[in-house]
């Protein structure tokens, strides 16, 4: 035994047994000096959190273009719509959690003939709309071949997914110290999203 | 058998002060953590060794694990060292959360394995910046899909096997 060790992971290590006690600290010395110190320069007269606030907003936008796009996918492919209700769900926290409420009520709303699509979202083949920060996939027409088509809206949906994580991970980077582990997790999110994905589009 | 340290950070940090305290006792908790990754990994898939029918999905899974996690391991030290600050040292040997006898246990000490530490990283990262912030967020994002692989191949549910926020 050591003399730091005791009791088991599990007892010793429980999830938050040890760790539990380190954000309090870590969130109390932040805002003040890390962020200037570390990753901006000092001078810039933008205040850290007027930084995080433009991180939030853009991440927030990222989250419900994909809460857009899996809507969409649901209601197009119903025999795949529980994997990505879950999935769904996800990002609707993500969203929660940084300030910007999901819109819509969670289910599917009513698909859009391609002429009632927003033409300022980008492309809405097959109803297909991304956000304002993720790029709007093309994809193929559901009525011509169903499987087919499944696997490119998946394929699409990992796209997306992957292209979120990708901001996500730059805006980590420049994130003041009580945003970054937020945006790390939704992160590593979106890249497990990607991940449970990417057989289904195969 | 020791358990992990209850404190992984709490120790001295060098001869000099460290360049960065915050830093490298961030570093060092999840260290701590890493060392008990790397000895659970080995385990989980040392109770496979003797190659079971089904079994190899499950042992690609614990070395990419054990893989990740040493390689984790051996860039924290660098990184602590760097700083000026001493790494903790890991222990001879760990008591596990879940004992790896087979298939099914394996696959649960791998997501428990992940799991914490996802948290880890996850707390770790609000200490960190630069090259050192991206090395924590690339493993958080591993962590969080190797431990959702590993319960997904023990035949948990999509809302089972998935996590909205790794590490929280």
């Amino acid at each position: 035994m050591s003399a730091t060790g005791s009791g088991s992971w599990h007892q010793g290590l429980s999830r938050r047994g040890v760790l539990g006690a380190l954000p309090l600290v870590a969130t109390a010395g932040l805002t003040s000096c890390s962020w200037t110190r570390s990753v901006h320069d000092p001078d810039n007269s933008t205040s850290p959190n007027a930084v995080d606030d433009a991180l939030r907003e853009s991440v927030a936008q990222s989250e419900q273009g994909l809460l857009i796009a899996y809507d969409r996918a649901i209601l197009a492919h119903p025999s795949i719509a529980a994997t990505l209700a879950v999935l769904r769900a996800h990002h609707a926290e993500h969203a929660g959690r940084l300030g910007s409420p999901p819109t819509g009520t969670g289910s599917p709303r009513a698909p859009r003939s391609p002429a009632e699509g927003s033409p300022a979202a980008g492309s809405t083949v097959a109803g297909f709309t991304a956000g304002p920060a993720t790029a709007a996939p093309v994809l193929p027409d559901p009525a011509t071949d169903r499987a087919a088509s499944q696997q490119a809206t998946v394929a699409a949906l990992v796209r997306l997914e992957q292209q979120a994580a990708a901001l996500l991970r730059a805006k980590c980077l420049v994130a003041a110290a009580g945003l970054a582990p937020l945006l790390a997790s939704i992160h590593a999110a979106e890249l497990a999203h990607a991940d449970l994905l990417a057989p289904l589009a195969r | 058998m020791t358990g992990i340290p209850d404190q992984p950070g709490n120790r001295e940090a060098g001869s000099r002060a460290p360049d960065d305290p915050g830093a490298v006792q961030a570093l060092s908790n999840l260290l701590a953590v890493e060392h008990a990754a790397v000895y659970a990994s080995a385990a989980a898939g040392g109770a496979l060794a003797p190659l079971r029918p089904g079994s190899e999905s499950t042992r690609v899974l614990a070395q990419s694990a054990y893989t990740a996690h040493r390689e984790l391991r051996d860039r924290l030290v660098a990184e602590i060292l760097d700083r000026g600050g001493t790494a903790p040292a890991a222990q001879p040997a760990y008591r596990l959360p879940v004992v790896p006898t087979e298939l099914t246990s394996a696959l649960g000490l791998l997501a428990d394995v992940e799991d914490r530490c996802a948290a880890a990283a996850h707390d770790a990262l609000g200490d960190l910046a630069g090259e050192v912030r991206a090395l924590v967020i690339d493993a958080l994002a591993g962590m969080a899909v190797r431990a959702q692989q590993a319960r997904i191949a023990a035949g948990q549910p999509v809302d089972q096997a998935t996590r909205a926020l790794p590490g929280t």
